[in-house]
């Protein structure tokens, strides 16, 4: 998916500073002051953004160990089971960093289209193409064009690996 | 021409454009900062040292200011007084990153071959080399008029441009008129500088065009789509032989004519830089795009906003007496997004990351957008083709 989220965050960044700061007045400085926090804000989500479901895995795994831990030792509370019951991510989940598996994505991207050529190859592509573009058309929905494409949420939901 | 790829695809692309790409990828390559764009005063001083090579007389500057839009080129307007008063002119320099990479010579020479053809801007002086713009540049009489109305006509979604009842009838003619007089000119004895003219009856001039989109996506793709991929070997495979050859405007849709809003008059056909000699089909699938149009009131698509579809044709055909191949047109719908495709999702965002363009924002962001909405319309129509 180009041009990444990090990918945007970075021009939106640079456009700020480029662009907008200068043209702010000298005395105008509240507004400065907080054009370069959203700037230093950007930044920071720029270089994190990509760890977050990763983050949430991992911290979602500590607290499930300890508290299954307690649990096993005979230290519980009510709603407990229900709790342990529910649908959780595996602990490797989201293990391989984004650029790592976007990389390799375009390896096979590059793998397929080699292999075009035969008529094998050739109906491959048609139905990558059929679900890349609805799976872009969800991605790009806020810039208006295809509105009607459902959430990338949705889209993403309905794809089956 | 005999070039060809291993895969037997010709690979001629024509002459100034195949330097347009070269001088980007120089451009790519200098990692020195990127100019920023010019103030009004750098651009007043450079008009006046670069007029004072083409002007005897003694002349003065005044006005000077910059005008909306900035993706193909920065513009400015200005008046120029050589004596006998002030005459408002308009100067257009080449962005370093625009999402479609063009050349200026081209536009120049079009507006000068379709003068008294069609309402254009006059084309007054062509700076080519980078010296006194920083990019190649031209300057042209300025045309008064908007682009899109400025009243009380509901806005529009996405790019389609809603002209209102009124409008709409009075422009769609003239949208049409001036697209038929454009095609039916006949420019095979007076050749026009900088445009190759490919052979009538042969796939010269659509084969150029594919070889340039071929080496535009295979410099600026980050990595390969299966839409563009099926498209590409699809408009290889179905080339048609262009029955005549016309000059074309290239952009031609609502938001590149000035009119006036009041007489509902089209004062002046503009962004020639996408022109080339070639099959007029590629015109006229590109005005009807839907991406360009929005219902008129009666419910029915209007392209462009302007005219219905089956209108258009049977007037088009009527005025410029010329025949309109549904077949050829299906072909070139198929060509419009396909290298619009290319524009918005590579070049676009790959200019974007180098740094060549103020507008990265809106090349990361909307273009992309727009080139999702495009990619979808064009896998959808090679498969039902």
């Amino acid at each position: 998916m180009i041009p990444t989220v990090t990918r945007q965050l970075v021009s939106i960044r640079r456009r700020l500073l480029e662009t907008v700061l200068p043209e702010l007045p000298p005395d105008a400085g509240f507004a400065r002051e907080q054009a370069l926090l959203i700037s230093a804000a950007l930044e920071h989500l720029a270089t994190t953004h990509e760890h977050e479901y990763r983050y949430a895995v991992v911290e979602n795994d500590d607290y499930q160990r300890a508290v299954r831990h307690l649990n096993q030792a005979g230290v519980r509370i009510e709603e407990l089971t229900r709790l342990l019951a529910e649908p959780r991510p595996r602990s490797d989940d989201g293990e391989l960093p984004l650029a790592t598996i976007t990389e390799q994505t375009t390896r096979l991207k590059r793998a397929l289209v080699a292999m075009a050529d035969t008529p094998a190859g050739a109906g491959a592509l048609a139905e990558l193409a059929a679900r890349q573009v609805e799976r872009e058309g969800s991605w790009f929905r806020a810039a208006g064009f295809t509105a009607a494409s459902p959430p990338i949420s949705e889209t993403l939901a309905g794809t089956t690996s | 021409m005999s070039t060809t790829t291993s895969v037997g695809r010709p690979t001629f692309i024509e002459r100034n454009l195949e330097s347009a790409l070269a001088a980007r990828r120089a451009r790519r390559d200098r990692l020195a900062p990127r100019r920023a764009g010019f103030t009004v005063e750098e651009v007043r001083s450079r008009l006046e040292a670069f007029l004072h090579t083409r002007l005897s007389n003694p002349f003065s500057l005044s006005a000077v200011a910059q005008m909306s839009g900035g993706g193909a080129n920065e513009c400015f307007s200005f008046e120029l007084d050589q004596g006998g008063g002030p005459e408002r002119l308009a100067l257009r320099i080449k962005s370093h990153g625009a999402c479609c990479e063009t050349e200026v010579e081209r536009e120049f020479s079009a507006l000068g071959a379709v003068r008294g053809v069609l309402p254009v801007p006059e084309p007054r002086w062509l700076a080519l080399d980078t010296d006194a713009f920083g990019s190649p540049a031209m300057i042209t009489g300025f045309v008064g008029g908007v682009t899109a109305p400025t009243g009380d006509a509901p806005l529009a979604t996405g790019l389609g441009t809603v002209y209102g009842p009124r409008l709409a009838a009075q422009l769609g003619p003239q949208f049409v008129e001036h697209l038929a007089r454009l095609h039916a000119q006949d420019f095979a004895a007076t050749p026009i500088p900088g445009l190759d003219m490919p052979a009538a009856g042969t796939t010269e001039a659509i084969d150029w065009r594919l070889s340039f989109w071929d080496r535009v996506w295979d410099e600026d793709a980050y990595e390969p789509h299966p839409a563009v991929t099926l498209a590409q070997q699809w408009l290889w495979r179905h080339r048609p032989v262009v029955d005549r050859v016309s000059l074309l405007h290239g952009d031609y849709r609502n938001g590149n004519f000035l009119f006036d809003e009041a007489t509902g008059r089209i004062e002046a056909i503009i962004d020639w830089e996408l022109c080339y000699l070639g099959d007029r089909h590629s015109d006229l699938a590109y005005a009807m795009l839907p991406a360009w149009g929005s219902p008129g009131v009666s419910g029915d698509f209007l392209c462009s906003g302007l005219v219905e579809q089956e209108r258009f044709i049977a007037d088009y055909e009527r005025l410029s007496g010329l025949p309109v191949d549904r077949a050829r047109l299906t072909y070139y719908r198929v060509y419009a997004l396909y290298w619009s495709v290319i524009s918005l999702i590579a070049t676009a965002p790959r200019n974007a990351e180098l740094r060549m363009t103020q507008l990265d924002v809106m090349y990361d962001f909307i273009y992309p957008g727009l080139g999702a909405r495009f990619c979808a319309e064009l896998t959808t129509l090679v498969q039902e083709a």
